[in-house]
């Protein structure tokens, strides 16, 4: 005889909690409640249990007995265990995991001022390393999970939304972070190697908003800061400057130029840093609707994120659209379908990068050759203005050069750059995810899903006749150069689909066996075209035509790239009283990446777990109330090393024959042999865990231990010359463990009126190189133009080590000279850099360069502190990295002292004479400087340790009749700020730097004038309606 | 599982395998392997080119640039950390390795035989050039005549001995003369000819000692104007290095380029015109100062030699009283269409070069009695008379004849890529430099720079080679 039960859930204050979740026990019938927390739930006797849940609140069970009405006030979840975690291809309660996967949910996320979500993450999960090395507008982070995972083949983790595993991490970065719900991190191999040849690097798992059935629940969300750069590099201001040119030009013995022996105070006296920052907007709304019926629900969130950069000329917005439904087509049959489009427009400019080999550049067949920006600052001479009368921008060549040879090379106007070089990116972004699940008997249940993934972008850069460049040196306002102009657009087009088909059967047998198996197959295929045109040679130097038509030269070029992967796999949960668990998994998976030969395999896992504190001796008290010990080991494959790696093609190499000045003749040749071997890099991790709730989970402690070991290493490895076709080609080649240790700590530190809960997290890894190649020899990389192999991968050493001379002074006078060994290139005089002789031989050269300190963390650490008082709240989140080492590349101009560019404020403690030797060892500047103050050194390399005030958040929440009388359900008030302090030794703008962050190879903490980290303050208002 | 759905290959490029699977293919790949002649000699914007290692450490041109570890090889300070020794290693491989690829792929393409034989005559030619090269700037190097079909194949090489590198020099050069036509069609204006692969072969004798093979070799280019290729000397010398009379009578080989925004225009026009000179001289472009002339080669001229107007331009500039003038060479000169895209070809030997060098072998074998008129040639066409002949101090002696061959060369082909190369062959560099260096005072820091040997006759193998391939051993 069914009973009908009826009542409302609320919180612990009264207040209403709709769409909790009520369940019958053992059975399939369920509701939600609605907007005034009432529901209404047929049950089949006065036996029937209810379950009460709701996320963030303690769940719940409750016998029907004779009641027909029911309210239950759910308690607030300390950290609620039976938490849902999504893992690929399904969910199970958190407590039942075997794995290691961190979480953080929309609580988490929320109020962040932020473009991506990935930059919500930071400091959040022990063992997930957020890096946000530029502060480009809408620039994504890089995340690291568990360290370095491979030399080559990159180190980003497989992110999956909704079930749809992205084909590249920018699809991650452009999620509105208000549209998320909850992401997972599967950090071992046993959880992450059901997603096998991706798994390698860790997984992110995004689940999505979805609605609730109930009367359709409207929420706003405005957020709207300002930014600046938070901090400045010390250079010399025009007096200081003026007196360090003089220097370098005595100490050459060169007639100094006229301008220089004018009065200081006579000459401009230009802050450049000051030129090109501004203060920055960032603003951000979304308005979201979402409700339904119990057979079909929906959720829409639309949002704007535009921002302005700290850096003159560079912008992002983003437009983004998310609707998700969910229906129950029949009892058996269930629909889902999410769609979520989206646009964006971001405008850059040449900012990171070199002197005149900016990062964002390579606009025409001849690269123009545009300066970056932020190093171009730092060098240009205080003494000029940024102007001339006439409206030229001061050009330092054209000025200084002809009075007396004082530049080589050109440090370009970076205002000139900024105000006019173009370069905007549209993106139209098409994502949707369709799916369909049968049960086919009780417990049996078959799902397919159809994601289909369209990017569309389009890129126009352009260089007007009047911007000064490698191409037009000379270009200037009142000299428009026609040959200077370039204007270039590429579209790109990406479509990408994946099916997904998986059987999955969940049973009950005896009366404490639970087990649930899973099979799939699934296919997944990416195409990428991208056409490109490029003019040059503009036909009028109206800067408003940027079009390529309008050239005197006009190309074009055709690119291609495709990747296909099927896939089968299988797993199998199993727990016997929620006390032992088991979980088994096996996937195999087929790439087109890989050789002929070798284009399967295999990633098998295996985890256990025993939750001790289930046992009846552990009933027998109350302080401890979990006690769970874990265990795991999975194989997981790796193979990001971009398309068609192991194949052999040919590219154009022209030449000219014939009469007159000959005419081109079409040439080809090899670019790379091919290696039908290339094959996957496989990961072995055994990872083991100890989870400890004391105090009804108050305090809960997770400790992860872990070792992970990866062979068949996919290396981009430098090649002898003599191989003639390439300098560096893919191979499987040697191996690397990454050991490591994670302890995070989950407490209630106040329950009462003022609540204080404590997330804190740190995480210790351990890189180690164990093989390389058969001859024990390193693989090298360059830190920047000129650097060679200044990055080493060796065996025995951590990944990526910085390699160069040790700096232990400088010739102080003469006699230092002669006592000491010298510079074997070109000898040392008094005030040169002195470098120490490692091999003794008496003489400094290329066999006395030494490891000079590793770029990766001793440990990271982060830790959020939330304060709940009356309708007040507060937290603020804390991160940190100790121990890693930064290689500033800029200092090769900006601490070098050729006596033409600026330099830091260093050159005050200087060099001059032996009787003013400075500090010791800060060089003599010098017109003609000795090779030893351009290689790499310790001079170069800084102390990265940094305590980061990541994210601070103050909010009111408002109550009352006004609200209601305005049909308002909630309103919160907040002020927020982004990287308000950063607590670090290192001198540059932001310690977190790595110019390489787009580079799949082993290149980390090198700073060549990137993008700096904009520090933002933000109001905001949240209203749910 | 379908098979088919992971195979994937990439429809825009042609693969390597059908690339050398007909004589078409094949064609493309000889042109591709001239096409390296471009990286070797100077391309684009890298800086880097033969004039580096043939002009810069000699006492006719300096690099007016620090950047770019240019300046390093002026002054004799080139650390082996130095990026261009790596550039111009690796442009020399690329096309020793491209060669090697057509040598062994070639026997199994379907095709005229004479046309196969051709295709490897020409690139037989172009690996002489690049180990003739190569052994003159690091002595041996390590000898690759085959396809290297791996990495650890690569590692397995260490140095050659530098008697084995030339022995192979000797043998292409040789196998190259042999199957090489006379002339080409037209169109095909710039490969190799019998003609030039006897004049390198001719160079490589003289550069070895070998002066009996040398004049042996070089006699069958004579005389000028009636021998099989119609080589001659132009009648006037600013003829040779115009844009309007490329392939002329009196080039044996150039390196081609061709302006128009191709990828394949000649550098050397923006390179080596002073930096400071703005849009005054290269109306694009404009100039990048890395291979200007240094007042050693102005002194040099007589102020009656008409070749000095048409090699040296002179760029002034006073700015608040004070002047300072910039030399730089003109045999470069063309309206870029871009920087650093111009007509100009880079000259390897013509037939000037032919003389003097028959004229130096004479000298040795015989001493100046027969080289005499050889010389004079050149002066006779220089100066459009006879009496500014050699003068008889000049010929009294075997030795003064050899200074003034040497001095002829400097003058005759100054910033055309040879003078050190000269001086390291008559073991005149430390001499002569260091003369220079003390006139001058050309200082490194507080110092006058004094050159040695062995150190400074070799420059140093790249550091990144030795560290890759540690089989290799650093130069003294």
């Amino acid at each position: 005889q069914s009973i009908t039960v009826k009542g409302k859930v609320t919180d612990a204050q009264g207040l209403v909690l709709p769409g909790a979740s009520i369940k019958v026990k053992d059975s399939s019938t369920g509701v939600l409640t609605g907007t005034d927390g009432s529901y209404s739930i047929n049950v089949p006797n006065a036996n029937s249990v209810l379950i009460f849940s709701f996320i963030g609140y303690t769940t719940e069970e409750h016998a029907v007995g004779t009641n027909t009405q029911l309210n239950v006030s759910l308690k607030t979840s300390e950290h609620s265990l039976n938490e849902v975690v999504v893992v690929g291809y399904g969910s199970m309660k958190k407590k039942l995991l075997s794995t290691s996967v961190g979480a953080v949910n929309s609580k988490q996320i929320e109020d962040r001022l932020v473009a991506t979500p990935g930059e919500a993450l930071s400091g959040q999960i022990a063992g997930v390393q957020v890096s946000q090395s530029m502060g480009d507008p809408g620039a994504a982070p890089v995340i690291l999970i568990r360290g370095v995972g491979s030399i080559g083949a990159g180190s980003s983790p497989l992110y999956v939304v909704d079930g749809y595993p992205l084909n590249s991490a920018d699809d991650f970065n452009q999620i509105s972070p208000a549209d998320i719900e909850s992401i997972q991190v599967l950090k071992d191999a046993a959880a992450a190697a059901i997603y096998g040849s991706r798994g390698g690097n860790g997984i992110i798992i995004v689940t999505t908003k979805r609605g609730k059935a109930g009367a359709t629940k409207f929420n706003f969300t405005g957020n709207t800061g300002i930014a600046n750069v938070s901090k400045r590099v010390d250079v010399l201001n025009t007096p200081e400057y003026v007196a360090y040119v003089k220097d370098a030009f005595a100490n050459s013995g060169k007639v100094l130029p006229p301008l220089y022996n004018s009065d200081p105070s006579t000459l401009p006296n230009t802050d450049w840093q000051d030129q090109i920052f501004r203060t920055g907007v960032t603003q951000s709304y979304s308005l979201a609707a979402s409700g339904g019926t119990d057979k079909v629900t929906f959720n829409v969130t639309g949002s704007i994120y535009s921002q302005t950069g700290i850096i003159k000329a560079t912008e992002f917005n983003r437009y983004n659209l998310r609707a998700s439904m969910d229906a129950k087509l029949s009892k058996k049959l269930k629909f889902n379908f999410n769609i979520a489009p989206s646009f964006a427009t971001n405008d850059q400019t040449a900012t990171g990068g070199g002197l005149n080999n900016a990062l964002i550049n390579g606009i025409g067949v001849n690269p123009s050759g545009v300066g970056g920006t932020v190093i171009s600052a730092l060098l240009q001479p205080p003494l000029l203005p940024v102007r001339q009368p006439n409206g030229d921008y001061s050009n330092a060549t054209t000025i200084l050069s002809p009075a007396g040879q004082v530049f080589s090379g050109n440090p370009y106007n970076p205002v000139a750059t900024l105000d006019l070089y173009k370069d905007r990116t549209t993106t139209g972004r098409l994502l949707s995810n369709t799916g369909l699940e049968y049960e086919i008997i009780s417990g049996l249940k078959f799902k397919t899903t159809l994601g289909f993934e369209a990017i569309l972008n389009n890129r126009n850069w352009y260089v007007p006749a009047t911007l000064q460049s490698d191409n037009g040196p000379t270009a200037n306002i009142n000299n428009p150069l026609l040959t200077n102009i370039r204007a270039r657009t590429t579209q790109g087009i990406n479509y990408n689909y994946v099916s997904e088909n998986t059987l999955n059967y969940n049973t009950k047998f005896g009366k404490y066996h639970d087990l649930t198996l899973l099979a799939g197959y699934s296919f997944q295929k990416n195409t990428y075209n991208e056409t490109s045109q490029y003019g040059q040679n503009g036909t009028i130097t109206n800067p408003i035509v940027q079009n390529p038509n309008d050239a005197g030269i006009i190309l074009g070029t055709y690119g291609y790239t495709s990747n296909a992967l099927i896939s089968s796999f299988f797993r199998a949960n199993y727990d016997y009283k929620e006390k032992y668990l088991l979980t088994a998994s096996i996937r195999t998976d087929g790439s087109s990446r890989f050789g002929t030969n070798k284009q399967y395999a295999t990633f098998p896992a295996f985890s256990a777990a025993w939750r001790i504190g289930e046992e009846a001796f552990m009933k027998k008290q109350d302080v401890i109330s979990e006690f769970k010990v874990r265990a795991g080991y999975g194989v997981s494959g790796n193979n990001n090393i971009g398309d068609f790696a192991a194949q052999s093609y040919a590219t154009q190499v022209n030449y000219v024959f014939g009469a007159g000045n000959a005419t081109p003749a079409f040439g080809f040749s090899p670019t790379s042999l091919a290696n039908t071997d290339l094959t996957w890099e496989t990961s072995k991790t055994t990872n083991i865990g100890l989870e400890i709730g004391l105090l009804k989970d108050r305090i809960y402690f997770t400790v992860d231990a872990y070792h992970k070991l990866t062979d068949n290493l996919l290396l981009s490895r430098g090649v002898p010359g003599i191989y003639g076709f390439a300098t560096s080609i893919f191979t499987n080649i040697g191996s690397m463990q990454n050991n490591g240790l994670e302890f995070s700590i989950n407490t209630v530190n106040l329950k009462g009126k003022l609540r204080w809960t404590t997330d804190a997290n740190i995480s210790f890894n351990r890189n180690k190189v164990l093989k390389l190649t058969d001859d024990g020899n390193f693989v090298g990389y360059d830190a920047a133009f000129g650097y060679t192999n200044s990055i080493r991968v060796v065996p025995g050493e951590s990944i990526s080590s910085f390699y160069g001379y040790k700096q232990i002074g400088v010739y102080k006078d003469a006699a230092d000279v002669a006592a000491s060994a010298k510079w074997a290139s070109g000898g040392s005089v008094p005030g040169d850099v002195k470098y120490a002789d490692i091999n003794g031989d008496g003489k400094i050269d290329a066999s006395d360069i030494v490891n000079i300190g590793s770029p990766l963390p001793k440990f990271t650490y982060g830790m959020t502190n939330r304060f709940e008082y009356k309708r007040f709240s507060l937290s603020f989140l804390l991160q940190g990295v100790y121990g890693n080492k930064i290689l500033n590349a800029s200092d090769r101009y900006t601490d070098y002292y050729n006596g033409s560019f600026n330099v830091r404020t260093n050159a005050l403690n200087r060099w001059e004479s032996p009787t003013d030797p400075g500090d010791g060892m800060t060089p003599r500047a010098a017109v003609t400087n000795p090779s030893s103050t351009t290689v790499v050194s310790t001079r170069n390399i800084f102390d990265g340790s940094y305590l980061r005030l990541r994210n601070v958040n103050l909010g009111y929440t408002f109550t009352g009749r006004t609200l209601q009388r305005l049909s308002i359900n909630s309103a919160r008030l907040f002020v927020s700020g982004e990287n308000l302090v950063t607590f670090t030794k290192y001198f540059g703008y932001n310690p977190e730097v790595n110019v390489f962050a787009a580079s799949p190879q082993p290149r980390y903490g090198v700073d060549q004038g990137t993008y700096p980290l904009p520090r933002t303050f933000s109001i905001g208002l949240n209203i749910g309606f | 599982c379908k098979k088919s759905y992971i195979e994937l290959q990439d429809p825009t490029k042609i693969s390597t395998t059908d690339l050398y699977a007909d004589a078409n293919g094949l064609n493309l790949a000889v042109t591709a392997a001239y096409g390296t002649l471009q990286d070797i000699y100077g391309k684009g914007t890298s800086g880097t080119g033969m004039y580096l290692f043939t002009d810069v450490p000699s006492d006719n041109s300096n690099a007016l640039v620090s950047g770019a570890g240019l300046g390093d090889f002026d002054l004799f300070t080139v650390a082996p950390e130095n990026i261009n020794l790596t550039t111009q290693w690796q442009s020399f491989y690329r096309c020793i390795a491209r060669c090697n690829a057509i040598i062994a792929r070639a026997p199994a393409v379907n095709m005229t035989a004479t046309l196969r034989d051709r295709y490897i005559g020409e690139v037989k030619f172009l690996r002489a050039l690049s180990y003739f090269n190569a052994v003159q700037i690091w002595g041996g190097v390590p000898l690759v005549t085959t396809e290297i079909a791996n990495i650890d194949d690569a590692l397995s090489y260490g140095r050659a001995s530098v008697a084995d590198v030339y022995a192979q020099i000797e043998k292409d050069f040789t196998d190259a003369e042999s199957v090489l036509p006379v002339t080409y069609a037209t169109t095909d204006l710039g490969r190799a000819t019998n003609g030039a692969a006897k004049a390198m072969l001719g160079k490589v004798y003289l550069t070895e000692g070998n002066f009996t093979k040398c004049k042996a070799k070089l006699a069958e280019l004579l005389p000028k104007g009636s021998n099989a290729w119609g080589y001659d000397l132009l009648p006037n010398y600013a003829d040779i290095f115009s844009t309007t009379n490329e392939m002329n009578k009196e080039i044996i080989f150039a390196v081609r380029y061709t302006k128009g925004g191709y990828g394949t225009g000649s550098p050397f026009f923006n390179w080596f015109i002073p930096n400071q000179s703005g849009s005054t001289i290269a109306t694009v472009g404009g100039g990048s100062g890395f291979n200007s002339i240094m007042q050693d080669l102005v002194d040099a001229f007589p102020a009656t030699d008409p070749r000095k107007a048409v090699s040296i331009g002179t760029y002034t500039t006073t700015v608040n009283k004070v002047t300072t003038n910039y030399y730089y060479t003109k045999k470069y000169t063309d309206v870029p269409a871009n920087a650093n895209d111009s007509n100009n070809d880079w000259i390897v030997i013509r037939y000037a070069d032919v003389e003097l060098m028959y004229a130096e072998a004479e000298n040795e074998i015989n001493g100046p009695a027969n080289a005499i008129s050889y010389v004079n040639d050149i002066r006779r066409r220089a100066y459009g008379n006879t009496t500014n002949d050699l003068t008889p101090a000049q010929t009294a002696t075997q030795a003064s004849m050899r200074l003034a061959i040497e001095n002829e060369r400097r003058l005759e082909l100054n910033m055309e890529g040879h003078r050190w190369f000269d001086l390291l062959r008559t073991n005149r560099a430390i001499t002569v430099m260091n003369a220079s260096f003390t006139k001058y005072q050309t200082k490194n820091g507080a110092n006058v720079i004094q050159i040695s040997a062995p150190h400074n006759l070799l420059f140093p193998i790249p550091l990144r080679e030795i560290q890759i391939n540690p089989k290799l051993t650093q130069n003294p």
